[in-house]
């Protein structure tokens, strides 16, 4: 089941220079219990991406398009999938589809055949239609700012979507003890008592490996690691059926990062929850995600399986990441990074962004945007050339 | 390459083109890094901003003496600041009226009750009862002049004096018939115009004395004492009115004569006394010398009552001599004073009697021996020639009135030394001739005396002119006089003065409590307009402001500069030496930031005197605390860097490292500092000043808020109470938006705010 | 909370010798003054010898220095503030009923601007850019460089001359027929107002530039990221944490108001220690004034130390 729909996500940001277009066009799905990962360079727009599911833009960041479809049945999904088809952008046409189905439930509520399953199928069908399942819908403003302290996003906040940060050093706040500000999302969204909610903060620090008297401890009395379990645990408080994790080893020493991603690997199997990974660590995916984006400049270039993408490289920029990481699997290969420079997001090279940076760029690639193209069943890569590159990049394992 | 410089410097001495190019390297340096600056604090638009009221405060201040409206101590003229509650009637024509002359009543207060003019030609007085009313040019309760009362007067009535002593009383002197044998008369009236009683004098008078009365503490009792000369003769009238004690009786008239065969008088003769119970005196001018008598008081052994007065012998004479040498004196009626010195440090019998000379001189007798006390030529500044025409005595002063060239001129003596005051500060001179004394007005400290061009003119104790006044219709047919004060319920207690104008008509007008300054701003009657206003002496607002601008600016860089400098120091010293010293200088630092300084600066102020100077040396003292702290911590992220490391390694010494490589770093701070600091100087300058402790010879803008407060107009006078307010506040918060401003380019975490 | 007492049991050590510092540095100034008290005696007119004697006694003039300097201590601590030259009445019968009204109006007024301007400063931070952010800074650098009594004089035109809402002057006016507690309110309200305008100023502007340092902070993304409403991230998590440094500063500001304090009594004709410290000032009544500026001295240090206390309660980092 689909869990998280992003459709072509554009998130921009105004500055002194203009418009920074930090995401310009995004889409990807995540199922249930899937763990994705994000990855791309730093200020490719993979956190702005991720950020603008939970709604936590920068005051300057401003939706420029796009909807993020949540926890949307699959019988919605495939009615909306219809009707965009079906109706392209016809505004009209919708509103006509609107006021027809609108009609037809209203005749069988009157005939008393109010959960009929036809009448589930009309209301699902006006789901679709009116894209109720959209985050962004009930937030943006006109001016596509987001309304940050929306009730509706506020309650589905924590509850259905949490995160884990980047910087867990500082994503506690320092005056309080980090056992409060468990208890503090926890009583926030469920109605128990103070009682109950310290006990569940205990159980979820021996889960996450902290002894749970620490709970009455101050951030500035953890290390490092032990504030990034505590950031999972708060994470896991209210049992999210989505987790975001920020860059969730970067400020770690190595082998915290490792026990960092051990307890993450575990987390999936026992909680079977889904997980979005942002990382410009390559290797951090490889170890615990089921699928994987590659992000550059705004959008994505190429999305499929780990091992589709690892293995069947079939986009260039992806090639280029993965061979400038030294491989997991201890094999070993000259390291080649990338020449020149990611580009600047307020004017981006016109076409595929990637073309000036790309050695097997053509006419085309300055022009043209590539469209996706889908080299396997699932593995999408953005390139002109996927095709006809694909077997080049293929690596040799 | 600091190393090699240094070394090339002790080895060999650098040539001069050496020297030429490191200094033009610096100014290159110093011109990027200014440049460099410049093109990040630009981008703040509250910075610029800051800059140009600076920058437009300092044209102001430079450019003050040529674009302010007015000079720095102008003060609006009279005419623009005095308005003056008057009346005026109209008189019956073809009449040559006299002197006006006020009528007070008895009452303690003695508010004015009458004035009076009389004329000789018609043997007649009019009397017009004074009321209060709607004044006619304020608009408020001022003075009324009622109708008259017409009273007749003796034929040849020559002479009309009053006093008031519990009751008023006029006497009127009229000659009986001419020729060898004349003789006069003396009438005597009540208040009321009622007639009392006749006295006849064996002669017709030249020379009258002062009407003078006193008044014994010791024996509860009043005198009047009146002398009629002619050239050998002298006829004392002596009189004690009815007291309190006695009501109805007026008093007993005591009469005397004297005659001198071998002199002739040549002036009005003196009534004068010590302390009354004894001491009272007749003093004569002679053509031969002053000749002075004892008057003899002879009381009821039962109710020491004066029972009889008589002139006792001669006391003392004194030709006019003066270390051996004559001089001659004036003659006529004001040649004589004399001056009972009202300073209470002067012991009782220091009195003077004063002469005039001929020569310019005042020739300054002891009451009691006729020893000359003092003469004196008095020293005026710019006048070289002058003459005098009379004495006049006031509380204050012996006044000379007298004539340089066309100008007519009143000049004071101090009665105890002769001089012209302090300084010889003490005159003034006025267009056309003084045609009346000095008169002093009571309470205000100030003299009201007229010119024979019409003018009347009010000056200060100093004698200084204060205001100028004329009589509508262009000007005054008779010398002014001093009527007296009316006192008028709800508004303001007015001394009046009297004249009967050109056109033939009574005007009155008073002199006190009618300064309107703080003037509104606007144009006034002098042509001036003055564009904020004036303060309660008259200053020009804008004026003082632009020209306050000079002490506020120097005031505040002067002051902030030096704290920066103890400041810096400090905290150079402190982050330098990071052991105790630095340990103890900080602990210092929290305890000068931990200390009400404004209250340490009041303190400071009021025990150092109020003065600028002090001012900044206060300040710098008690602010640098703030800086100290910023620069040490500034100091210590500097030595840490590499190139100090490089620097003690090649040997320099400690203050060469202080002052050569760490001092570059931490100037930035000390001038982000100093904005902040000459922001606050100005401010405290204005607090210090308003409380009382600025300094009173200098314009700032806090003084004028202070004489705005003192002035008691600080509830009445937005025009006065804004400007300086608004430009403190201006310029203080212009010095406190650069700082900020630089703050920016100097930390650049904060630009993105 | 062993950690909290120790915290304050130093605080209060370092406190107290702060105060001893201070007790001797005014010492010090009033020593170093040009006009001294013994020279004063000398030439009041009318002063016979043996007056002047007794005086020189009464005063402990006689003493050497050292001795003085003991005397002094002893006496400052324990509030013997021996008898005023102007007024020949014991120091602290004069002082005593001014201290609580300048306590009410400083006090009062540090502690309203401190709520009020940690609020609004959190505030217009929280929503910077607006015209609410811009128009606060403006107006709160204009109060913050403004000459404390100018302002008090405008608004004494303003709302005690022309509209007439407060009296003009003084502390309480048994003619206006009003209880005790409202009536000295009603007079100490138009001063108070002013001042809190002024130490607002100040706190306002230090609020919001602390304020937009914490928002940048990933604490506050995680306090938006749980779900808690606006109200709580703005107070409960940004203000909380913004407040440390302002707190820090407390120091400052009391210094600063106390200044306005002394200042604005004086324009306000109020009769506190301010206005009696002007009045010691201009007679040279140099044991009134001495004793006035060391219980002033005292208020600040014993507000910083409050500050101090409340910034150990607020702050875990500091209680070690």
């Amino acid at each position: 089941m689909v869990l998280l729909e992003v459709e072509d996500l554009k998130v921009h940001f105004e500055i002194q220079d203009g418009w920074v277009k930090a995401v310009d066009g995004v889409s990807f799905s995540i199922d249930s219990g899937e763990t994705m990962g994000l990855v791309g360079e730093s200020g490719c727009g993979k956190t702005t991406a991720a950020y603008a599911i939970t709604q936590l833009l920068p005051p300057n960041g401003r939706i420029k398009g796009g909807r993020i479809f949540f926890r949307e049945p699959d019988r919605v999904a495939a009615f909306r999938k219809e009707y965009d088809w079906k109706l392209k952008d016809s505004a009209k046409g919708r509103r006509n589809e609107i006021s027809r189905i609108k009609s037809k439930l209203d005749e069988l509520n009157r005939s008393g055949r109010k959960s009929a399953p036809e009448a589930d199928e009309m209301r699902d069908r006006l789901a679709a239609l009116t894209y109720s399942f959209d985050l962004l819908a009930l937030s943006t403003r006109k001016d596509g700012s987001l309304d940050d302290y929306n009730e509706d996003i506020r309650k589905i906040r924590w509850t259905q979507i949490s995160m884990i940060f980047q910087g867990a050093m500082n994503a506690f706040n320092p005056v309080f003890r980090v056992g409060d500000q468990i208890i503090e999302a926890i009583t926030l969204h469920e109605d128990v008592d103070e009682n109950v909610a310290r006990e569940r903060a205990k159980e979820l620090f021996e889960f996450v490996g902290i002894a749970p008297d620490r709970i009455d401890n101050y951030p500035h009395e953890f290390s490092g690691g032990m504030k990034q379990r505590a950031m999972i645990a708060l994470a896991l408080a209210l049992n999210p059926s989505f987790v975001i994790a920020d860059e969730p080893t970067t400020a770690l020493d190595v082998i915290t990062q490792d026990r960092i991603l051990a307890e993450i690997k575990r987390l999936q199997e026992q909680l079977k929850m889904a997980m979005m990974i942002i990382t410009h660590d390559v290797s951090v995916v490889a170890e615990v995600s089921d699928k994987i984006g590659v992000m550059y400049a705004g959008l994505i270039m190429e999305i499929g399986q780990t091992s589709q993408v690892f293995k069947n490289t079939a986009h260039p920029y992806t090639a280029g990441l993965l061979g400038s990481f030294p491989s997991v699997k201890g094999e070993r290969r000259r390291l080649v990074s990338i020449p020149g420079f990611p580009p600047d997001l307020v004017s981006p090279p016109s076409g595929c962004p990637f073309h000036p940076r790309c050695q097997y760029a053509q006419s085309k690639c300055q022009e043209e945007r590539p469209e996706g193209v889908a080299v396997e069943p699932g593995h999408i890569s953005y390139c002109h050339f996927a095709e006809e590159l694909w077997e080049k990049l293929r690596r040799t394992a | 390459m600091r190393n090699n410089g240094k070394k090339n410097v002790k080895s060999k001495k650098p040539d001069a083109r050496e020297l030429q190019e490191a200094s033009m390297k610096t100014f290159k340096r110093i011109l990027v890094a200014f440049r460099g600056t410049w093109k990040i604090y630009r981008r703040s638009l509250t910075g610029v901003t800051g800059l140009g009221i600076v920058l437009g405060f300092f044209v102001i201040a430079i450019t003050a003496p040529w674009t302010a409206p007015y000079d720095a101590d102008f003060k609006a003229p009279a005419v623009d600041t005095f308005i003056a509650d008057y009346a005026t009637r109209e008189l019956p024509p073809e009449t040559n009226w006299s002197l006006v002359k006020g009528l007070t009543s008895s009452e303690r207060a003695r508010p004015l009750e009458r004035v009076m003019i009389y004329s000789s030609d018609e043997g007649a007085v009019i009397s017009y009862p004074v009321t209060r009313g709607i004044g006619e040019e304020t608009e408020e309760i001022g003075i009324e002049i009622g109708n008259p009362t017409i009273i007749e007067l003796p034929a040849h009535a020559s002479y009309l004096d009053y006093t008031h002593f519990y009751r008023s009383f006029f006497f009127v002197l009229s000659a009986n018939e001419e020729g060898e044998n004349a003789t006069s008369t003396l009438y005597e009236y009540d208040y009321d115009f009622i007639y009392l009683r006749e006295h006849e004098i064996p002669f017709v008078p030249l020379y009258s004395s002062n009407l003078w009365n006193g008044f014994s503490q010791l024996y509860q009792e009043g005198r009047l004492a009146l002398a009629f000369a002619d050239e050998h003769n002298i006829w004392l009238f002596n009189k004690r009115p009815p007291d309190i004690t006695e009501p109805g009786i007026d008093g007993v008239a005591f009469k005397n004569s004297l005659s001198f065969p071998n002199a002739t008088v040549i002036g009005n003769p003196l009534v004068v006394d010590g302390d009354f119970e004894n001491g009272s005196m007749l003093i004569v001018p002679t053509d031969v010398g002053i000749k002075a008598y004892d008057l003899n008081l002879t009381r009821s052994l039962l109710t020491k009552k004066v029972i009889n007065v008589s002139i006792e012998g001669l006391k003392w004479e004194s030709n006019y001599t003066l270390d051996g040498e004559e001089f001659e004196p004036l003659t006529g009626q004001d040649m004589m004073i004399f001056q009972y010195p009202y300073q209470p440090t002067t012991a009782l019998g220091k009195e003077s009697i004063a002469v005039a000379t001929t020569d310019g001189r005042v020739v300054a007798y002891d009451r009691v021996t006729g020893n000359v006390t003092w003469q004196s030529m008095p020293i005026l500044p710019g006048i070289r020639d002058f003459d005098i025409a009379s004495l006049h005595s006031s509380p204050d002063n012996m006044i000379i009135v007298g004539t340089t060239g066309e100008r007519g001129l009143i000049v004071g003596l101090d009665p105890e030394t002769g001089r012209v005051g302090g300084n010889n500060s003490l005159f003034s001179t006025v267009e056309g001739y003084l045609n009346s004394p000095p008169q002093y007005v009571i309470g205000q400290y100030r003299y009201v005396f007229s010119t024979d061009r019409g003018t009347i003119y009010l000056a200060t104790h100093e004698l200084q002119i204060n205001a100028t006044f004329s009589a509508p219709g262009g000007g005054a047919a008779t010398p002014v006089s001093f009527l007296g004060n009316i006192y008028i319920e709800g508004s303001r207690a007015g001394n009046y003065f009297g004249v009967i104008t050109e056109e033939g008509s009574l005007f009155v007008e008073t002199l006190t409590g009618v300064n309107i300054a703080p003037l509104p701003p606007g144009t006034y009657p002098s042509g001036n307009y003055y564009p904020l206003g004036t303060d309660y002496e008259g200053h020009d607002i804008l004026t003082q402001v632009m020209f306050g601008t000079r002490a506020e600016l120097m005031v505040g860089v002067v002051a902030a500069f030096f704290s920066v400098v103890i400041g810096t120091i400090v905290g150079l010293v402190a982050g330098f030496y990071s052991g105790l010293i630095g340990e103890l200088l900080m602990r210092a630092t929290d305890v000068m930031l931990s200390l009400p300084y404004l209250v340490i600066m009041l303190l400071f102020a009021a025990a150092f005197g109020p003065s600028l100077f002090n001012i900044i040396i206060i300040f710098a003292i008690l602010s640098w605390a703030g800086i100290a702290r910023v620069i040490r911590s500034v100091t210590l992220s500097t030595r840490k860097r590499a190139f100090v490391d490089a620097a003690i390694v090649a040997g320099a010494s400690e203050m060469r490292l202080i002052f050569r490589h760490i001092g570059p770093n931490v100037l930035p701070y000390a001038f982000l500092y100093m904005t902040f600091n000459i922001s606050g100087a100005i401010v405290t300058e204005a607090i210090l000043a308003f409380l009382g402790f600025g300094d009173p010879n200098a314009i700032t803008w806090g003084m004028m808020l202070q004489y705005l407060q003192i002035s008691g107009h600080s509830l009445d006078a937005p025009w006065w109470l804004l400007p300086p307010g608004i430009a403190i506040t201006l310029l203080s918060l212009a010095f406190y938006l650069i700082g900020r401003a630089f703050d920016e380019v100097v930390n650049p975490r904060l630009r993105r705010r | 909370m062993a950690g909290m007492s120790r915290y304050v049991a130093v605080r209060s050590i370092q406190t107290f010798i702060t105060l001893l510092v201070i007790l001797t540095l005014i010492f010090i100034m009033f020593e170093a003054l040009p006009a001294q008290p013994q020279d004063l005696l000398q030439t009041t007119p009318g002063m016979q010898p043996s007056q002047i004697e007794y005086m020189t006694r009464l005063y402990g003039y006689d003493q050497p220095v050292s001795k003085r300097y003991l005397n002094y201590m002893f006496n400052m601590l324990t509030f013997e503030f021996g008898i005023s030259f102007s007024q020949a009445e014991p120091v602290w019968d004069i002082l005593s009923d001014r201290i609580p009204r300048t306590i009410l109006l400083f006090g009062g007024a540090t502690i309203l601007a401190y709520i009020v301007g940690i609020y609004l400063g959190a505030l217009i931070a929280w929503r910077r850019g607006g015209i609410l952010d811009g128009g606060s800074v403006v107006i709160s650098l204009v109060f913050y460089n403004m000459p404390s009594f100018w302002i008090g004089l405008i608004f004494l035109v303003i709302f005690a001359s022309e509209l007439n809402w407060f009296p003009l002057t003084g502390w309480y006016d048994p003619t206006d027929n009003l209880p005790y507690v409202v009536d000295v309110l009603w007079h100490v309200s138009l001063p108070m107002i002013v001042l809190l305008l002024l130490s607002l100023a100040g706190t306002v502007l230090l609020m919001r530039t602390a304020m937009l340092d914490v928002i940048g902070e990933n604490y506050m993304v995680t306090a938006k990221a749980i779900g808690l409403p606006e109200r709580k991230v703005l107070f409960k998590h940004g203000a909380r944490n913004a407040m440390l440094p302002v707190v820090t500063s407390f120091i400052i500001a009391f210094v600063f108001s106390i200044g306005g304090a002394v200042v604005l009594e004086n324009v306000f004709s109020f009769p506190g220690m301010g206005a009696l410290y002007i009045d010691a000032l201009y007679e040279l009544d140099f044991p009134v004034a001495m004793a006035t500026l060391y219980i002033i001295t005292l208020l600040v240090l014993l507000g910083n130390f409050a500050a101090d206390l409340i910034y150990g309660y607020l702050d875990p980092r500091v209680r070690i």
